[in-house]
């Protein structure tokens, strides 16, 4: 234990080193670009300085700076800084319904396969195996096939898609909390399997599921936003990131690059962001879990 | 009517190397009202008769019976649930992993004690009235699991078995992880819980001071069998199995110690649990 002494001041400075690791700047400065985009979302009408929808056959593919239209116009003279505030709400829409959905199904499936184990848990990893599979572009397709384009039929594709990812993790976590000693307690305290479950194992695990969720938000985004590019998601006149994507390719042509390059730094700008917060939580969890 | 009896049970796990048996023709008795220690070098089985007799593993082989209802794996129903945790409770030996994080130790009495039947508004009266038998004050029902020391959890944890009501607690190295003062104080709790609430334990610990001190008969236990069986007293002072003398003479004898604690000179060790 000698070798050990050292000053105890500096015992004391490199024990709270290892309390609190150094903050990550790329995950703080990923925080304040989604908290700056949800306040745009938010507060789109009173921001936007004109209506997105407001065509103006006079002032087609203006330049940013001019006046007005600080972002300059798209392809039909619509303020492009407008339609793309009023666009952080429509793009937010398709991936929350996706990642809702695919939640409530990835949870009771995972959770369900844990707990029950033995044959259940086996058909159900086979799912899960099986969906796996299936692209999330691809299943989004079938499902605007099915059920026509818009908003929700790609949401749904994209969710059944996605559901796997969450259903694979909350069934690894549930069988770790499954072993712990509180979760034991309320089984000889007479609570029941499900009650069990339900009130004291998805609580606990509720924070790493939410980081999954995140990282599975951005990857929604991308996805659905792709869809809107093809036509097959958000229909015009909607305001809506990759709907803009998609109107902005005769204004390329014209050479308006300014048309297509904002919504898309904005789309990237986001994903990079959610990609990183998500990703930084489920690191902390993870590291907190393996403690 | 005995408060716990088993008869010729054994246990092979399911998953066990080699089909090794984790019991094998294990026979022992509790009397209403007495305490049993449980003693035996680690993967003796100890753990294992605690488990069957929680219905958490069936046996394999053998009779279990709790005053007088024969126990056989997991109860099935409410009814057969709510019943068994009355016959029969547990305190874990580690305080730091028995306690739901998130849940106000006492919330998580009233919980219980709501499962149990106490209403609503009740409950909350009853959850303060445990936490203070055991030496808990509002502020501690208040608190999460992480602000109170191992202490004030463990006897949070003994509060919450206790709202169930049970005749019989099994305590499975339930003072291993604390301080050598407070382990005294929760013994002494547990003694007068048995005076005042008719209590019948079944206390398994590597502890001999514990065993002395709170026991009236033991067990011995190893690899799955019993080796020898008597008064505590007895058994600590003319052990007849030599493997009994073996585990006597590995197992430091006198006061409690915390488990991972440097030695301590016995007289250092006296004043520190006198003192408390
Ligand atoms: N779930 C299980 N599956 C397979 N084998 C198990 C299981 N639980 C316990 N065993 C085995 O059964 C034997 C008895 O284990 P048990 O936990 O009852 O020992 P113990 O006396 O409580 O030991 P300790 O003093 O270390 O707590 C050991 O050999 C152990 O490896
Ligand atoms: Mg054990």
């Amino acid at each position: 234990m000698a070798g050990l002494s050292m000053p105890s001041s500096l015992a004391a400075a490199s024990t709270g080193l290892r309390r609190r690791p150094r903050r990550n700047v790329s995950f703080d400065l990923s925080i304040g670009v989604l908290i700056a985009f949800a306040v745009a979302a938010i507060a789109a009408p009173l921001l936007a300085p004109h209506d997105p929808y407001s065509v103006d056959l006079g002032l087609t593919n203006a330049p940013p700076g001019t006046p007005g239209h600080p972002l300059g116009t798209d392809g039909s003279g619509r303020d492009l800084l407008s339609r793309l505030l009023f666009g952080a709400r429509t793009s937010v829409i398709g991936p929350t319904i996706a990642i809702t959905v695919s939640v409530v199904i990835g949870v009771t499936m995972g959770a369900a396969a844990a707990w029950c184990g033995g044959w259940i848990d086996a058909v159900l990893t086979r799912i899960t195996d099986f969906l796996f599979a299936f692209p999330g572009l691809l299943a989004a397709v079938f499902a605007v096939a099915l059920f026509g384009p818009g908003i929700v039929a790609p949401a749904v594709g994209i969710a059944i898609a996605y559901s796997p990812v969450i259903a694979r993790l909350t069934r690894s976590v549930v069988l770790g909390e499954q072993q712990k000693l509180y979760v034991v307690a309320d089984r000889t305290m007479g609570f029941s399997g499900a009650r069990t479950l339900v009130t004291t194992v998805l609580p606990n695990i509720a924070p790493i599921i939410v980081s999954q969720c995140i990282v599975s938000f951005g990857y929604a985004l991308v996805d659905l936003a792709a869809l809107s590019f093809l036509g097959l998601g958000v229909q015009a006149p909607e305001a809506d990131w990759g709907l803009m994507l998609n109107e902005s390719l005769p204004s390329l042509l014209l050479g308006a690059w300014w048309v297509m390059a904002f919504p898309a730094a904005c789309l990237v700008l986001v994903v990079v962001a959610i990609n990183t917060v998500g990703e930084g939580l489920l690191d902390r969890r993870g590291k907190k879990r393996k403690r | 009517m005995k408060a716990i009896e088993l008869i010729g049970v054994s246990k092979v796990y399911p998953q066990a190397t080699g089909g090794r048996a984790a019991l094998d023709d294990v026979s022992l008795a509790v009397e209403q009202g007495a305490s049993l220690g449980l003693i035996g070098e680690s993967g003796s089985g100890k753990t294992t008769i605690a488990k069957i007799l929680l219905g958490l593993e069936p046996a394999s082989g053998g009779e279990v019976v709790i005053a007088g209802h024969r126990i056989d794996g997991r109860p099935r129903g409410r009814r057969a649930r709510i019943e068994h945790a009355r016959r029969i409770q547990i305190v874990f030996q580690d305080p730091y992993l028995s306690l739901n994080p998130r849940l106000a130790v006492g919330d998580a009495i009233e919980r219980t004690l709501r499962l149990h039947s106490v209403e609503r508004s009740g409950a909350r009266r009853r959850a303060l009235e445990l936490l203070a038998q055991v030496g808990l004050g509002e502020r501690e029902a208040d608190a999460l699991p992480g602000m109170l020391s191992g202490g004030q959890r463990q006897r949070a944890a003994i509060a919450r078995a206790l709202a169930v009501g049970p005749r019989v607690l099994i305590l499975d190295e339930a003072v291993a992880a604390l301080d050598v003062s407070v382990q005294a104080q929760v013994l002494n709790l547990f003694n007068d819980l048995r005076e005042a609430e008719g209590l019948s334990y079944l206390f398994i610990t590597h502890n001999l001071a514990v065993v002395q001190y709170v026991t009236d008969d033991a067990v011995v236990l190893r690899q799955g069998r019993v080796v020898e069986h008597g008064p505590t007293r007895e058994l600590l002072a003319r052990p007849t199995s030599p493997y009994t003398v073996e585990l006597l003479d590995s197992i430091p004898r006198g006061i409690p110690r915390r488990r991972h604690d440097p030695v301590v000179a016995p007289a250092a060790a006296l004043t520190e649990s006198t003192s408390s």
